[in-house]
Formats: C-alpha cells, sequence, structure tokens
C-alpha cells in the first residue's frame, strides 16, 4: 500500500505501461472496498434473490480474474476486467434497486473508466453505459418522485440531460488534453532530434580543437583510463567486496572505444560476455552521441545562461513574433544575413562548415518545413525581392 | 567560474508557468462556452418549477459574473493578481448554482448536477483548482444528503442515504487520484518541453561560441547592421517610400549597450511593447534571431522519423534497468571523472560542484541509489584519486 502511495506521488516518473498497473490497482482497492460494504448492506434490502446471489458470485470471479492479470503483468487485460466488474454492479444495481443510488454508481463507473485516460476505452465502454442509463430512465417512472404531475416528465429529461453533459464534458476533456499533449510532444521530439544534431556539432568542435592542440582523446589517455578504473574500484568496492572484478570491465568500455561495435555485436562468435557488455556499453561510449556526452554537455550547459528575451519565447513563427510589418521584414532579412555569412550546414565531408548559398537558401525558404518559421506571405515577399536580399545581404 | 546550479531553475519554472498560463487561458475560454450553453436551459428548468422572477435574475447575474471573469482572464489576464482567480471565481459561482437549483428545484434528479459541475471545473486541470473542486463537491454533497433528506424522497437517514454518501465519497475520491495523475504528469512533461528548449538555446549559444573559437574570429555584428542598412535603403527606393527600416535598424544597434529608457526617450514614438519585440532582432546581446536562423537551417533534418510518446522515451541515464550493476558504476566513474577533468571547451570542475549538480532531484533520479550514496561516502577518496593524477594531460 505504501509502495503503491509512493507510485501515485510519483506518478510524472512512470512509464505508461506502469501506471496503468498502478491505476488497476487503485481501481481494485476502490473495488473491494466497495464491494466489502455494499455487497453486505444490498441483504437488509428488498432486492430479488437473484440479485443477492448473482452480485457477489460475479463480483468475486471478476475481482479474482483482474487480480490474476495483474500478477501475470498483463495490465491492460486487467484493465478491461476490472471495467467489467463495475459494469456489471452498475447494470445489477441499477437495474434491481431502481433507486437513485443505482443511478449514482453509472458516474461511478464512468468514473473509474475516466481514471484510466483511454479516448478509445471511454467513448466505447463510457458511451455504451450513458446510452443504457438514458434508456433505462426512459423507460423507468421510478425515478420521478415527489414531484406534481405537470412536473414528473421533466425529471428524467433533467436525469438524462446530466448524464449526456457528463459523458460530453470529459470526451472533450480527453480530446483537449490529447490535442494540446500531441502538439507539445511533436515539439518535444524536434528539439530533442535537434538537441542530438547539436550535440554532435559541439563534440566535433571540441575534437577539432583538441586535435589541433595535439591533445588525445580523453578516452586514449593512459590516466584518464587509470583513474577511471581507481574511481570504479572504490565504488564497486563499497558495495561488494572483489574491488578487482571490476578491472577486467573497464578495461573492455575502453577497448570498445577502438572498435567497431556494430560488428561485435553481429559477431556470432564472440562470447555472451563480451556481447552482453558491448550491448550494455554502447550507450556509455565517449567517441560518439551518446548518454555520457549528453549528460556531460547537460551539466555544462546548466551553467550557461538561456535566452534573455522573455517575449515570445519558445515561438518560432516570424508572423507570432513580430505584430509589425516592417519588423517582419527586417527579420526575413536578418535570417538571410546569418544564412548567407555564417556556418550553418554541414559540408560534404560532415563538418559544420557551410555558408548557403543564394539559391540554397531560397529552396530551403520554400520547403514545407519552413512553414514553421515563415509563413507564405514572408515567402512570397522574399521572392518578389530576392535581388535586394542578394545583392545587399 | 563557480558552478551556479539555482538559477536557470527558476527561469525555467517561470517558463513552465507562462506555458501552463497560455494553456489555462484556452481551457478558460471553453469552460466560458460551457456556461453561456447552459445559462438557456437551466433558465428554462428554473422557469418550468416556478422559481421567482427575483431569484432567476440572481442566477442570471451569477453567470454573467462567472462568464464575465473568464473573457477577462482570456483577454486581459495581466489586469487579474492570481491566474487562478478566474477559476476560483467559477468554482465557487457554479457551486452555488447547483447547490441553489436543489434547493429550489428539490428534486433528487438536479442533484447529480453536482457531478456535473465537477466535470466543468475538472476541465482546468490545476492541481489546486481540482483540489478546491474535490472539496466543495465532497461538502456540498454531503451538506444536502445529510441536511435535506426530503429530497430523496426519505425522512431521515437510511441505508439508501449510505449508500448515497459511499458513492459520493468514491466518485470524490477516484476523480481526485485520477486529477492528481493527470496535472503531475502534465506539469512534468511542460517542464521536459521547456527544459529541452532552453537546452536547445545553450547547444547553439555553445556551437556560436566554438565557431568563434576555432575560426579564431569575431561575428562582426556591425557589418551585419551596415548590410540591412543598404538592404533597407535599396528596397525603400525600390518601392518608392521613405526608408522605415534606418530608426530600427538604429535602435538595435543601440539595444546591446544603451538602457531601455534612454532609447526610449531618444525616439519618443516607441514604446516599451515596441522595444520588446526588436530585442527579438538584435544580435549581440539578446541574438534570439541569430539562434532561430541557425535553427531554421536544420529544419529537415530534424523532423521526427516516427511518432513516440515523450512518456515511452528513453533518455540519457546511468541507470537503465537493463545495464548490470558493474556497468552502471563504469558510466558513473567516467561521467564522474570527464566532470572532473574537464576538456579544452568546457572547464574541469571542483567536487562540490559536482556534488552539488548530483545531489539535485533530476541527476538523483538518473543514478542507481546505492552508486551515488557510496559516491557521497567516498567523495574526499575520490577527490584524492583525481588530485592524485595530477591533471590528465
Amino acid at each position: 500500500m505504501k509502495e503503491l502511495i509512493l507510485k501515485v506521488r510519483n506518478s510524472e516518473f512512470l512509464t505508461l505501461n506502469e501506471l496503468l498497473r498502478v491505476k488497476v490497482s487503485v481501481v481494485m482497492i476502490f473495488l473491494l472496498l466497495f464491494g466489502l460494504l455494499t455487497i453486505p448492506v444490498s441483504f437488509f434490502e428488498d432486492f430479488r434473490l437473484s440479485i443477492r446471489i448473482i452480485v457477489p458470485a460475479t463480483f468475486v470471479s471478476l475481482f479474482a480474474f483482474t487480480f490474476l492479470m495483474l500478477m501475470m503483468q498483463k495490465s491492460r487485460i486487467a484493465m478491461h476486467f476490472s471495467i467489467y466488474t463495475f459494469l456489471g454492479l452498475t447494470v445489477y444495481y441499477v437495474d434491481g434497486s431502481g433507486q437513485l443510488y443505482g443511478y449514482f454508481l453509472l458516474f461511478i463507473t464512468l468514473t473509474v473508466i475516466i481514471f484510466y485516460q483511454d479516448i478509445t476505452t471511454y467513448i466505447l465502454y463510457g458511451g455504451v453505459l450513458t446510452v443504457y442509463g438514458v434508456f433505462f430512465i426512459q423507460t423507468n417512472d421510478d425515478f420521478v418522485s415527489g414531484l406534481p404531475e405537470n412536473l414528473a416528465h421533466i425529471s428524467p429529461i433533467i436525469y438524462q440531460t446530466i448524464l449526456i453533459g457528463f459523458f460530453l464534458t470529459y470526451l472533450f476533456q480527453f480530446i483537449l488534453t490529447d490535442s494540446i499533449n500531441e502538439n507539445l510532444n511533436e515539439e518535444f521530439l524536434k528539439t530533442e532530434k535537434a538537441n542530438n544534431l547539436y550535440q554532435d556539432y559541439v563534440n566535433r568542435y571540441v575534437r577539432d580543437l583538441e586535435d589541433r592542440e595535439g591533445i588525445n582523446q580523453l578516452y586514449d589517455q593512459d590516466s584518464f583510463q587509470r583513474t577511471v578504473k581507481d574511481v570504479s574500484r572504490e565504488l564497486y568496492g563499497a558495495n561488494i567486496e572483489n574491488k578487482n572484478d571490476i578491472d577486467e570491465i573497464v578495461d573492455y568500455y575502453f577497448f570498445l572505444h577502438k572498435q567497431d561495435v556494430t560488428r561485435i555485436l553481429s559477431n556470432k562468435n564472440a562470447s555472451n560476455q563480451a556481447l552482453k557488455y558491448a550491448r550494455q556499453f554502447e550507450k556509455y561510449l565517449m567517441n560518439r552521441n551518446s548518454y555520457i556526452n549528453d549528460l556531460f554537455n547537460t551539466f555544462h550547459l546548466n551553467n550557461r545562461s538561456g535566452l534573455s528575451v522573455n517575449m515570445h519565447r519558445y515561438d518560432q513563427s516570424l508572423e507570432r513574433l513580430f505584430s509589425n510589418k516592417t519588423n517582419r521584414i527586417l527579420s526575413i532579412a536578418v535570417i538571410y544575413l546569418i544564412l548567407h555569412n555564417q556556418v550553418t550546414r554541414l559540408d560534404r565531408w560532415g563538418r559544420l562548415s557551410k555558408i548557403i548559398e543564394h539559391i540554397e537558401i531560397k529552396k530551403l525558404f520554400q520547403t514545407k518545413e519552413y512553414r514553421e518559421y515563415m509563413s507564405f506571405e514572408d515567402v512570397n515577399f522574399f521572392m518578389t525581392n530576392e535581388n535586394f536580399f542578394k545583392e545587399n545581404l | 567560474m563557480p558552478f551556479n546550479v539555482g538559477d536557470p531553475q527558476n527561469e525555467i519554472e517561470n517558463h513552465i508557468y507562462k506555458l501552463e498560463a497560455d494553456h489555462l487561458r484556452k481551457k478558460s475560454l471553453i469552460v466560458n462556452f460551457i456556461l453561456i450553453g447552459l445559462l438557456f436551459p437551466i433558465l428554462v428548468v428554473l422557469y418550468f418549477f416556478n422559481v421567482p422572477f427575483l431569484d432567476l435574475s440572481v442566477y442570471i447575474i451569477v453567470f454573467i459574473f462567472m462568464i464575465a471573469i473568464n473573457f477577462l482572464f482570456y483577454y486581459y489576464r495581466f489586469l487579474l493578481p492570481n491566474i487562478r482567480l478566474s477559476m476560483y471565481i467559477t468554482s465557487m459561482g457554479l457551486y452555488i448554482i447547483t447547490i441553489s437549483m436543489i434547493l429550489d428545484l428539490r428534486t433528487p434528479s438536479i442533484f447529480t448536477m453536482l457531478f456535473f459541475s465537477y466535470a466543468v471545473i475538472s476541465l482546468y486541470q490545476d492541481l489546486r483548482v481540482s483540489l478546491f473542486n474535490s472539496v466543495l463537491l465532497f461538502f456540498s454533497g454531503i451538506f444536502i444528503v445529510t441536511q435535506f433528506t426530503e429530497i430523496f424522497d426519505v425522512q431521515a437517514l437510511t441505508p439508501s442515504t449510505f449508500y448515497i454518501l459511499f458513492f459520493l465519497v468514491i466518485f470524490v475520491a477516484l476523480l481526485s487520484v485520477s486529477s492528481f495523475i493527470i496535472i503531475k504528469r502534465k506539469n512534468h512533461f511542460y517542464k521536459q518541453v521547456v527544459d529541452i528548449k532552453e537546452k536547445e538555446y545553450k547547444y547553439i549559444d555553445t556551437i556560436f561560441d566554438l565557431q568563434e573559437i576555432f575560426s579564431e574570429r569575431k561575428f562582426n555584428y556591425d557589418e551585419y547592421y551596415d548590410n540591412l542598412e543598404s538592404f533597407s535603403e535599396a528596397l525603400s527606393n525600390h518601392i518608392g517610400v521613405e526608408n522605415v527600416f534606418k530608426e530600427r535598424i538604429n535602435i538595435l544597434r543601440d539595444l546591446a549597450n544603451v538602457k531601455d529608457n534612454t532609447i526610449l526617450k531618444k525616439h519618443s514614438d516607441y514604446n516599451q511593447a515596441d522595444i520588446d519585440e526588436l530585442k527579438q532582432l538584435e544580435l549581440t546581446s539578446y541574438k534570439k534571431i541569430s539562434y532561430l536562423a541557425f535553427k531554421s537551417a536544420q529544419v529537415q533534418d530534424i523532423q521526427p522519423d516516427k511518432k513516440e510518446l515523450i512518456f515511452e522515451k528513453e533518455s540519457a541515464t546511468l541507470n537503465d534497468r537493463n545495464d548490470d550493476f558493474e556497468v552502471k558504476i563504469v558510466a558513473f566513474s567516467v561521467l564522474y571523472v570527464m566532470l572532473r577533468v574537464g576538456n579544452i571547451y568546457f572547464p574541469k570542475l571542483s567536487n562540490n560542484d559536482v556534488i552539488k549538480v548530483f545531489s539535485t532531484p533530476h541527476f538523483r533520479s538518473l543514478i542507481h541509489e546505492d552508486i551515488l550514496n557510496a559516491f557521497l561516502d567516498k567523495k574526499n577518496t575520490l577527490d584524492k584519486i583525481i588530485r592524485g593524477t595530477g591533471g590528465i594531460q
């Protein structure tokens, strides 16, 4: 239980599958509570015998199956069965009791489905449940209570409207969340890809600067390798008694820097140990875009001050950045100026040393992807006046 | 240079807040449309139940007030002292209307309007407002169920009342846990997006810096402004209008060295918003347009290859669950030694600098707990090992 609470509290760090498992566990706790508290009470109510037998039996079997699926790491199937359990209870109580709290159970079950935050599941099960609720109220007069005869027809309409409204509001929330997240998700993926590219540029520049100064790469330096080995032995010794075991693994790590790791991984004759460590070390190698270089750069980039412009900080469309037309023309000119005078692209040898020519800038501006920066109107302006750009910037 | 961990974090939080505020604006507009949509059906129902005209006008005033405050938030957010104010007011207003309707109409069907109000307020997806929403629903529900039993057609507390209360507890508890998880993940998601965008600007800044070091020459921005002037002159002559760009280019030249107030005094036609917009075009101090131009040159290489969800993505870590403990130790040791010895561009860091960053929640989550504890226990021994090497080459 403590672990479950901790997982809910740190739910932002869970993968989707881990999160689903946590959610099913939470629903099962509610389900158990629900079963333990409502089924015994139902014996004092005026229910049909079938309800008194079927409800506990169905509840126990569905609950047991959901639990089993959860134990077998089949979280998705467990999710569906936890919903079926609630759906079953809802139908039994609504149909069997014909009382207001049975109608409330419709909302509880919708809540359980909402809890899983899966739009397809919500539309499917939530939609069926809402339609069931609407039809049930339409065909049962029991819900109309204590009203004058001339108002009796309004009460079912209120029930139905609120149920549909509740379903639609949450459906709307799903769509809204998905649309906001989708845009941000795409932004994230693009920026991450750009950062991988920049990591590569930075590492190449550093390597070139070190080559120019005649400095060996760190992973090639004996003193660096020795220091890493000493540090590893200390840390390993703190957890495991035999410090020497780690030496061989450190040596293999540095050995991999001189090898084509892809070839090792596809070598059928390589030992299992060699393959295992090569696979695990691949993402930590220092001579490529790797976790190690990413974390090293992140450490240092944290210390760098970011943009000092706060207005539209993350916007990149000139249309959004500049409300003033004159500023927008200037911005197109400045972008052209930078692209035409500064190194921004890789050359044919993969080095960041290429300055783009006018014709290439023109092609770039016309690409579909460039609409993120310049609108058609901006590009048209550029095309109409391209000679002024070419001759002056 | 001291390693400063604190300041960039504030900058990031400030922009997460802005991102959040932008999305809240959209949500407040949607809530407003729902409120407008609710007004007419609610008035019709109240009319059928013969609610006096004076009471009807109170309902209308509360609705108009809620709608006005949401529009105020949407269009003039800066006029409100707190971005949550409009959400708190809307929550209060909607619950006041719902409770009043329940007490005016005294039919159980309208009781479920409480659930609908909860759904509408939950559209905001804000942690504090969500808590407020749960508290309002819970207490207003209990208040009505226990104090106005006749609404539910019973004269005293019965098993039915127990069911209603119990269902209310489940409803509130499940939706509260659900909102908590959604909001925590949403905030984490925003933070990741902002983090990666900040990192991107810092990467580009590092690349510019490395370009200058590698080419051994500084970018000549004065020349850029001269080019802009000749471009604007030629363009204005061609169109046959006065050169409206010149004054702006002069402001751009001043922006790096002169305070805003001085510029505003010198150019009386301009206000602070104009200056802020021009800062986005400045090349030496604010540099936003330079970053944008560099990024735009990579646009075709940074389109995501496949649609992945951010929560399913692997990111740089030293604690991959698939790695052996020994591999995690070697990876950690490599990063630690790299940070302590630095390279030709990134300076070496002190032991305290490294400890400080490794102790931040973000880095703690990237390192195996046992390794981090061993590192903190042996920090002095490890420091001696590094010092013992006398610096690496």
